[in-house]
């Protein structure tokens, strides 16, 4: 396979909330969506970048002195002058500085996950990737799928399925679970709040209903945007009759990807998560439909 | 679920007064220091104990089947004063004097209160299994048969002395069937008629024995820190054949067991004992007041069966309903336990119920490395603070806090102390004073061996053997005044019968206290201390001084000494830039193997067949991380001078940052199988483990430590902001109850200081 890479932002061990049991996610950089409420904005882009948290910052002024293109540092994270020395995280001892993203390779993704493997075991957990939109590096996402199913770790991909379907033929024979987004039924509002077309997503969608793998389906769920029960209504239409979906979640919508968004430099819209009472409702619904 | 009644009752214990005390006992121990005072020590004490028992009140609850507790009632100030000027005039003297009194204790708030001729020290595990197969009949019959035997006279009046207790005990447990019969109990009365003398014959009398027996031993003669040991085990047969003749139903013998639980928490206060700074603890002028007692469930028996029964089932619902702090609850895993009983444990924890776990997996070998034998070492159990106990077998706790960072300084100062050095030609005769060898802390400077220049250091083993040096010589220091501490001992307070003495495996067939070599075992719990602090350490001195050679070890040692002034750049580089353990990372983890190695050998060379007590090594900092942290100079982890050490086997605070199964991968470098106790906290954010999958998670995440060999795992599933919260509205939040260290507390009678600490540690979530 020679020495494919994977961008990625983060691994998260003891994740118990993508997927089942204790899991660890591998969160891929790099997305096709620009979803307005993205909780991991961080993943945008595909490249490394510099995170600034302002509220670590202790304006010791240790990095501003080491910078040789002499970006201040409140607009690090956003000059395209940056060349990612480093240099000024080295020097931050306050963690208000760093870098989100790096290349790793499939062997060392799969080290990292290999150490909690007897947690897997235990709880019928095991690895999730994750983004981002995993599927922009399906080369790389194949090969830790691959690998962990050869040391016998059950495999998740949690995807937003906007990539040719030929993509995911290449992954299928690899992976236990799909946890798959859907984020409007609604095409406008697909369109206008994540940027793209949700036509190759729910097609893709019908496909992998099809071939019967098992399947999470998951909703982030933003007031008055898709929290209809017409959408919910909708959706539940197109995964009537499939038993392979074990599981549909909502996840209310919640701020804490607004402090990332403005560390990366991106400023954020503000949503609001519906009440609880319409969740309960939304959930009630889904019961009942299936 | 908890009868209406019991919740009314718990409801009850938070609106109780701290300065409530049982009178009673202390005006007839008063009357008894005259009364027999030209008797020899064992009598004395069985008249002092025969004395209280006669007068003092009994108390019948005609809502309730288990009976027994004492009197309580706010003393008035003038009451107060007099009862403090007898305990001035009992234990204000010099050190040297009080030591030949009492050898060792915890503190003088612990001391003030007790009788220099009526003294136990609690943390005993009794031979409860003996009480209820042979009844106070059979046990006096013992020292009546050893009576006929050769005896010397010391001998003679021990056996005397423990006659009289025993006869004390029935006589008591008489008084109460007498006025259960007045308050027209029959049936009750008959249950305490029967254990008077004889062994009990069902469930009921059998917890209606053992509790009289923890009122006595506890709230009059000052045994605090029971443990119950593996109480599901031993009372599972009188249970079943409740059972198989109807006798009794799950649901009453349920309830049984909710007393019992109830009543360990009503005869004690609310308080936090280990926060000095809480009134209750100062105030206090009660022997036991609120130190828990310990309950063991399950476990694997000698044979390789396991221990799990009903009752342990039972034992664990009535903790989960209860949620109080007492008893203490160690659940004892195994390899191949029941999944159900597994689980259900796992909920008690998730619910914050008084429960916690501990491996036998690695427990059994590291008694057994420390001469434990088979069976007994299969029933061993706790008492506070997370000390392992062998019941029956042993008196009681003896301990050291080994502050592990003490070595480390010396080993970077030649053996000086730099926050105060040496001066020329000093000599100690021990580096540990007297004081700090009967409370087993190590307060003030230490000076060590003059050990190589720092120049001439040149790899890190190098500098690991000078650390050994360093921490072997502190350890055979405090044998040595170990042992010339047990001479005094052998002269002054030996053959001074104690309550616990009636009740410990050997004590009546020799004829000797337990203090003489009584029972089998004396352990001195040497409990390792600094776990994280030292391993983050070792792994930045070999780092920056041997990998990177960014310094000399002479130029850190300097930073050090000045406290990082001057160095500001270094220390936040160090505390902040450099791995920590914690985080399952290889490089510093194996500094928990290398640094328990040391340890482990320097217990060693210091114990053996010469020595009547031996030393058992645990990882435990109890609450006196904070307290050690003061006697330390900078550290090479970037902590400053006397900044507090890490807690018990926990990361350094906050240091933990990739995950609780990477920090328990880390945890598990420490080779536990020579490791006998302490405690790993972990606090969980409630989001972490959810629902009903969180009870599988739970249960998955802690099998999964224990099958990767860690020891001990403690959890409080509770976030930063209902503790803040609580801190704002403590009306609110009474019973709020958290795991501290080798004890639950109430959140809200815990010290300002201790709420702090418990805030700051590490909240995992996802």
């Amino acid at each position: 396979m020679g020495q494919i890479k994977g961008n990625i932002f983060n691994i998260q061990r003891f994740s118990v909330n993508d997927g089942p049991g204790i899991r660890t996610t591998v969160f891929t950089k790099g997305c096709n969506l620009r979803c307005k409420w993205c909780h991991n904005p961080e993943s945008f882009k595909k490249q490394p970048q510099i995170l600034f948290n302002k509220e670590k910052c202790t304006l010791c002024n240790r990095c501003n002195s080491v910078c040789e293109q002499n970006i201040p540092i409140d607009s690090r994270n956003k000059s395209s002058e940056c060349k990612m020395c480093g240099k000024c995280i080295d020097q931050c001892y306050f963690s208000a500085l760093s870098i989100v993203g790096e290349e790793k390779t499939p062997e060392e993704i799969i080290k990292i996950v290999e150490k909690d493997k007897l947690f897997y075991e235990n709880s019928n957990g095991g690895i999730t990737i994750s983004g981002g939109e995993a599927m922009l590096q399906v080369d790389f996402i194949k090969e830790v799928f691959r690998l962990a199913k050869q040391k016998e770790i059950h495999t998740a991909l949690d995807t937003a399925g906007n990539v040719s379907f030929d993509k995911f033929e290449q992954v299928l024979p690899f992976v236990d679970l799909i946890l798959f987004d859907i984020k409007s039924m609604d095409n406008k509002t697909h369109m206008k709040f994540t940027g793209v077309s949700n036509e190759l997503i729910l097609d893709n969608l019908k496909k992998l209903l099809s071939r019967g793998i098992e399947m999470h389906i998951r909703v982030p769920l933003i007031k008055d945007i898709n929290d209809s029960l017409e959408n919910i209504i909708d959706m539940m239409a197109l995964l009537q009759g499939y038993e392979n979906v074990t599981e549909i979640k909502l996840l209310p919508y919640h701020n804490m990807g607004e402090n990332k968004a403005s560390s990366a430099g991106i400023i954020q819209e503000v949503f609001e998560a519906p009440s609880e009472i319409h969740i309960k409702q939304l959930e009630d619904l889904i019961r009942t439909t299936r | 679920m908890l009868s209406e009644l019991l919740q009314n009752k718990i409801a009850n214990l938070f609106k109780r007064d701290n300065r409530e005390t049982s009178m009673e006992r202390i005006k007839y121990t008063f009357e008894s220091e005259t009364l027999f005072e030209h008797e020899s020590d064992a009598v004395r004490y069985g008249h002092t104990l025969e004395h209280i028992l006669k007068n003092i009140s009994v108390i019948i609850d005609n809502d309730m089947q288990i009976m027994g507790r004492v009197a309580m009632r706010i003393p008035d100030e003038k009451e107060v004063e007099e009862i403090l000027k007898e305990y001035h005039r009992w234990w204000d003297m010099s050190l040297e004097e009080r030591h030949k009194i009492v050898l060792f204790y915890y503190n003088n708030a612990w001391l003030k209160c007790r009788p220099y001729w009526f003294t136990s020290f609690g943390h005993l595990g009794l031979d409860y299994e003996d009480m209820i197969s042979l009844g106070y009949k059979g046990i006096k019959q013992k020292a009546i048969d050893r009576l006929q035997k050769s005896c010397n006279d010391k001998q003679k009046e021990f056996l005397q002395g423990i006659m009289i207790c025993i006869d004390a005990l029935t006589m008591f447990t008489k008084r109460y069937a007498a006025s259960a019969m007045e308050a027209g109990k029959k049936d009750i009365s008959d249950d305490l008629y029967e254990i008077s003398e004889n062994p009990p014959k069902t469930f009921r009398q059998a917890v209606q024995m053992i509790w009289l027996n923890t009122l006595v031993s506890q709230k009059i003669a000052g045994c605090g820190v029971l443990n119950f040991s593996r109480m599901d085990k031993y009372l599972q047969p009188l249970y079943e054949a409740d059972i198989k003749a109807g006798r009794i139903n799950r649901d009453e013998a349920l309830n049984i067991i909710a007393e019992f639980f109830y009543r360990n928490n009503e005869f004690m206060e609310q308080t936090d004992h280990m926060s000095d700074d809480t009134s209750g603890t100062t105030d206090t002028l009660e022997l036991a007041f609120d130190d828990p007692n310990y309950l063991t469930v399950g476990g694997l028996n000698a044979d390789g069966t396991s221990a799990v029964c009903d009752l342990s089932y039972m034992m664990v619902e009535v903790a989960n309903d209860m949620k109080l702090r007492n008893p203490f609850m160690i659940v004892r895993y195994h390899d191949g336990i029941n999944e159900d009983f597994w689980k259900l444990c796992c909920s008690a924890m998730k619910s914050n119920a008084t429960v916690v776990v501990y491996n036998d997996d690695t427990m059994i070998p590291a008694l057994k490395y420390f001469n434990v034998d088979s069976p007994e070492v299969y029933d061993y159990g706790f008492w506070g603070c997370n000390d392992p106990n062998i019941p029956g077998h042993e008196g009681s706790l003896r301990q050291l806090w080994m502050n592990m960072a003490k070595p480390l300084e010396l080993a970077l100062n030649r053996g000086d102390y730099p926050m105060e050095p040496k001066k020329a030609g000093e000599e100690r005769a021990c580096q540990f004073s007297l004081e700090d060898r009967m409370m087993g802390l190590m307060m003030g400077p230490y000076y060590g061996i003059k050990t190589k220049p720092l120049d001439e250091i040149k790899t890190m083993q190098e500098f690991l053997d000078v650390y050994e040096e360093q921490f072997t010589y502190l350890i055979g220091e405090f044998r040595k005044g170990f042992e010339s501490d047990l001479e005094i001992e052998r002269k002054y307070t030996f053959g001074k019968m104690r309550f616990e003495d009636c009740f410990l495996k050997g004590t009546i067939e020799n004829a000797v206290t337990w203090t003489e070599g009584g029972t089998k075992y004396h352990k001195i719990v040497t409990q390792g201390s600094g776990l994280a602090s030292v391993i983050n350490s070792l792994y930045v001195i070999e780092e920056v001084v041997f990998n990177k050679k960014e310094l000399t070890l002479s130029e850190l040692a300097e930073m050090l000494r000045k406290n990082y002034v001057g160095y500001e750049d270094w220390q936040l580089k160090f505390k902040n830039k450099y791995a920590k353990f914690g985080n399952d990372i290889e490089e510093v983890d194996k500094y928990a193997k290398i640094l328990t190695d040391i340890f482990i050998r320097a217990v060693d060379k210091f114990n053996g067949p010469e020595y009547l007590y031996q030393m058992w090594a645990t990882y435990s900092t109890d609450r006196a991380f904070t307290l050690m942290g003061e006697q330390v100079g900078a550290t090479p982890d970037g902590r400053f001078q006397k900044d507090p050490l890490s807690e018990n086997q926990s990361p350094a605070d906050g240091s933990d940052l990739a995950g609780v199964t990477a920090m328990l991968n880390s945890l598990s470098h420490v080779p536990f199988e020579y490791i006998t106790g302490g405690p790993l906290n972990l606090r969980l954010h409630p989001s972490a483990i959810a629902g009903e999958a969180g009870v599988d998670t739970l249960a998955a995440l802690f099998k999964t430590y224990m099958q990767n060999g860690g020891m001990q795992l403690q959890i409080n599933v509770i976030d930063a902001q209902t503790l803040k919260a609580a801190l704002k509205d403590p009306d609110k939040y009474r019973s709020l109850c958290v795991r501290v260290t080798g004890y639950s507390a109430y959140f809200v009678e815990m010290g300002e200081k201790a709420q702090q600490e418990f805030i700051e540690r590490t909240e995992h979530t996802i």
